[in-house]
């Protein structure tokens, strides 16, 4: 035994110290996740029957799908990023986490914030900028719960007790700090004191996509690069590759938010060192996809065997695919057709689902048996949960890409006269098949949340009872605890 | 686990206080940040080119809409001449209710009768 590891807390006591904290958010994290793939089935439900639920205000499409939007990015990723990215910070640093109880009371606030602001969506209060849709009076709540939260993981790090560094760490660490600045910045220019004219546009579009690319990406790129070495006991291909593409990754992505205004009245420096950006950003995630799928895929049977590694490993590929995707659309050529298009949209959820969600899915898994010495009750469940949500995501991509991109092509198509060769409204009524093979990918999510919801609540079900039961003298219940202490 | 990239010593037990001292250091610095971003933005912030015509457009949208309310709310004439009057919406609601049900029941009367009569 190293004497690091004499003078490091023990893994067991790191994990005590964020039961709580951690079985929290995943609790919010689940609640959200069904919310918000409920309220996405009914939003694209109404897209292909508009006289579904049409004679409520409050569940009219412009409403529900900003809510379900919502729900997905501030309550379900939120809450995952912060159970995982502040576990995997406490075990990289062997030091428990601190202010478990002001940690619990932040989650609260968090949460708090976010189902009042989800609330307003749904009640009319929404301001109609991506991902920033919800009132301003729950913004100052965010804020600070956030900086509540977001302190104990670094905390952590400043008072670690290892002396290495991981990439992770990295990761977890920048995104603490770069999730507060763009949310301030973005609420400051946009709702608080707005910019003038197209300056909001530009921050608004800065803002989506730093949202995915500064704040969702770096926590699930700290678990896939601590899950897929610890899972098959075996070191990143390349370490040094891994902090460039950190590097690099902070320094380009942030640049490329402007390109999805190609062709508006913006400066055309800005869109072109956007593009310029955009496709630097191949540098990051090429770096990123040799060293996990080059670790991942020399042990291949291990990875499929394993269903932890099946989630990870896939949100992986999706990571790859989504930052191919973006480097080749970021083309003023290829912009051209794709934008305003549900194009946008797949590539959208190839980045927030398939890579985020599959990887904290992967993350949750491996994380609630350490958490709480509790083993999954259904492997089944956990079997189907797979198979609904990557069949599922994966129809509801192509459905979505393939759809925008023949949108695309007939909005753009001119005749000879330089007129429109398709109407705009038989585009509309085009995109109809598209969008019912996109609206069963969805069922196939709910489907397989509702496995995951379920396996989540007959574990927690097991910790209430056991931690009721040990609470029972034997004077009062011994043919309990008798039955217990047998099976 | 990824590998290793740096080493330094760093093995501490920090107190309770220290840590408090240290998590509200930061959570003080993000705040001064944002007071920072927001206090250098406004005060550069140059007014709204078209703020007489926002003002302008905000007092006749709030004109339209008190007129629109209270032509919803109360009695009124909308052509004396002719004995047109406007009613309020709940009342309005009532009538139509009403109106609807009479038409109902004498639909369902008609259809006994028929069913009645061989």
């Amino acid at each position: 035994m190293s004497e690091q590891s004499l003078q490091s807390t023990p893994t067991s006591d790191i994990d005590c110290s964020i039961k709580w904290p951690a079985l929290h958010f995943l609790v919010w994290a689940v609640i959200w996740l069904l919310v918000g793939s409920v309220l996405s089935l009914i939003s694209y439900v109404k897209l292909t029957n508009p006289a579904f639920l049409s004679s409520w205000e409050w569940l009219t499409y412009g409403r529900v799908h900003p809510a379900a939007i919502n729900a997905m990015v501030y309550g379900w990723s939120c809450n995952a990023a912060f159970a995982v990215a502040l576990w995997i910070m406490a075990r990289l640093c062997r030091a428990g986490i601190r202010g478990a109880g002001l940690l619990l009371t932040a989650g609260l606030f968090w949460n708090i914030a976010v189902a009042v602001g989800i609330g307003g969506i749904i009640y009319g209060d929404m301001i109609a900028v991506e991902f920033l849709e919800m009132p301003a009076y729950v913004t100052p709540l965010m804020v600070l719960s956030y900086l509540a939260i977001s302190v104990w993981g670094i905390i952590s790090f400043r008072y670690r007790r290892c002396e290495q560094i991981y990439v992770s760490q990295f990761y977890i660490l920048a995104a603490f700090f770069w999730f507060p600045w763009l949310y301030t910045v973005a609420q400051i220019m946009i709702v608080f004191a707005p910019a003038r004219g197209v300056v909001q546009s530009i921050v608004s579009a800065w803002y989506s996509h730093n949202l995915m690319w500064l704040w969702i990406a770096p926590i699930g790129l700290a678990a896939a690069y601590y899950l897929i070495p610890k899972v098959l006991g075996r070191p990143i291909y390349q370490y040094k590759l891994a902090v460039t593409g950190f590097w690099t990754l902070a320094l380009f992505s942030s640049w490329a938010g402007m390109r999805h205004l190609a062709g508006g009245p913006v400066p055309a420096w800005v869109i072109s060192t956007s593009i310029v950006a955009g496709i630097f950003v191949i540098i990051p995630v090429v770096i990123i996809a040799l060293n996990c799928h080059v670790t991942a895929f020399d042990n291949f049977d291990g990875v499929l065997r394993n269903p932890v590694l099946r989630f990870v490993v896939f949100g992986m590929v999706s990571f790859t695919l989504a930052g191919l995707i973006g480097s080749i659309t970021v083309l003023r050529t290829v912009n051209e057709v794709i934008q305003f298009t549900y194009f946008t949209a797949g590539q959208s959820q190839l980045f927030s689902y398939a890579f985020f969600s599959m990887v904290m899915f992967g993350s949750i898994y491996f994380l609630i048996p350490r958490l709480l010495g509790r083993e999954w009750p259904s492997a089944r469940l956990i079997n189907w949960h797979f198979r609904a949500c990557s069949t599922g995501i994966v129809i509801a991509i192509a459905a979505l890409m393939m759809g925008g991109l023949i949108q695309g092509w007939q909005m753009n198509a001119l005749d000879e006269s330089g007129a429109p060769v398709f109407e705009f409204l038989k585009v509309v009524g085009y995109t109809g098949p598209w969008l019912k093979i996109k609206l069963a990918g969805e069922i196939l999510l709910l489907a397989g949340h509702l496995a995951f919801a379920v396996n989540f609540s007959r574990l927690l079900a097991g910790l209430l009872i056991s931690e009721i039961a040990d609470k029972i003298p034997d004077w009062i219940g011994p043919t309990f605890n008798k039955s217990r202490e047998v099976s | 686990m990824s590998n290793p990239h740096d080493t330094s010593s760093n093995n501490r037990d920090p107190g309770g206080f220290k840590v408090m001292v240290s998590a509200i250091g930061y959570i003080g610095v993000m705040l001064i940040f944002i007071l920072i971003v927001y206090l250098s933005y406004v005060s550069n912030q140059p007014p709204p080119i078209d703020e007489q015509i926002i003002d302008e457009r905000l007092q006749t949208l709030a004109e339209v809409r008190a007129n629109q309310k209270e032509a919803a709310v109360n009695y009124g004439w909308v052509d004396r001449s002719k004995g047109i009057v406007r009613i309020p919406i709940e009342r309005a609601m009532e009538l139509t209710v009403r109106k609807l049900a009479a038409v109902q029941e004498e639909t369902e009367v008609s259809r006994e009768i028929d069913e009645a009569t061989p």
